[in-house]
């Protein structure tokens, strides 16, 4: 997917719940393009250049580790605020 | 009939941006300060794409309308920041890529070629002074350095066309070895005269050189990435 579709498909995705600053979009592809974490791809389209990303092997791991810790986050927040104190 | 008409508006090919209209994008980013190839295209196409929208919502808006339209959506700060980031995304790529191939000269099968190295220093250490030796190994460090740097310029891309990862691509590893040698030999060494430089000395430029190796490696991996992403650039 190149830059502007994926602002468009987490719009579509999160039915404009998510909206995604082009000024950060950008940033944080090329912070995981560094890490090897997307790999690149370009091509011509009509009179540009378009720049396609995809997840690598070793982003696809990271994805999995970071979704994991994300909801182990959201788990103890909701052990925090619902706790079930016994006396 | 107006059944035929809504189909017709429906099928209506989308309006695209004109050759002229993109190099004026281009013209736009520039003067926006984003000096970087790599990132101009990158933004010339995101602009492109949503100035498209614009034009499918309502096709008669003015191209540098909607061109001022879209730029509001980067912010205060518009494509600083951005650049910011893709300098430091590189820099970040540029050290994660030579540790990556400095660690290969420990690892088979490059390990043969650097324990040959480390033989080659030791036998030539040890038929000169620690003094005598520091001058050969700086001598040879400025000729591979000198080769270095025609090798990069060969590979620079061509003018206008400035590439974020062409800056940023372990140049310090070049003089390292040339700086930390006669440092060590000729301001170090003389505040310290009973350490065992002669053991030091040939180990510390084994390393420089491994290094220097590795950042010669990076910068190639770098590049052929570049080339083959960005094949005009590089015409």
């Amino acid at each position: 997917m190149y830059g502007y579709e994926i602002t468009q498909k987490v719009k579509e995705f999160t039915d404009g719940g998510i909206a995604i600053n082009e000024g950060a979009l950008y940033p944080a592809l090329h912070k995981l393009e560094a890490e090897g974490l997307l790999s690149v791809e370009t091509e011509r389209f009509g009179n540009r250049t378009r720049k396609y990303y995809s997840i690598t092997p070793s982003g696809l791991t990271e994805m999995t580790i970071r979704l994991e810790e994300l909801e182990e986050f959201i788990r103890h927040m909701q052990m925090l605020l619902n706790p079930k104190l016994s006396f | 009939m107006i059944f035929i008409n809504s189909i017709n508006q429906t099928m209506a090919a989308p309006k695209l941006l004109s050759e002229e209209q993109t190099h004026k994008l281009y013209r736009f980013v520039k003067s926006k300060y984003v000096d970087y190839y790599d990132v101009q295209m990158e933004l010339v196409d995101h602009l492109a794409c949503e100035i498209e929208k614009e034009w499918m919502a309502n096709e008669n808006i003015e191209f540098e309308h909607a061109l001022s339209q879209v730029y509001k959506r980067f912010g205060i700060y518009g494509f600083s920041r951005i650049v910011q980031a893709k300098e430091a995304a590189i820099r970040r790529q540029n050290r994660l890529i030579c540790w990556k191939e400095f660690k290969k000269f420990f690892k088979m099968p490059r390990i043969i070629f650097s324990l040959a190295l480390l033989f080659v220093i030791t036998i030539i250490a040890s038929q000169l002074s620690t003094t005598a030796f520091i001058i050969v190994n700086s001598i040879f460090a400025v000729a591979c350095t000198v080769n270095e740097l025609l090798r990069r310029y060969r590979f620079k891309p061509v003018r206008k066309m400035k590439m974020a990862s062409w800056q940023f691509s372990g140049t310090a590893t070049l003089i390292l070895n040339i700086v930390l040698g006669l440092d060590l030999n000729f301001v170090i060494r003389p505040a310290f005269p009973d350490f065992q430089w002669n053991v030091f000395l040939p180990v510390v430029a084994y390393f420089c050189w491994i290094a220097f190796w590795a950042g010669s490696h990076t910068f190639t991996i770098l590049m052929s990435a570049q080339k083959k992403m960005y094949p005009e650039a590089f015409a």
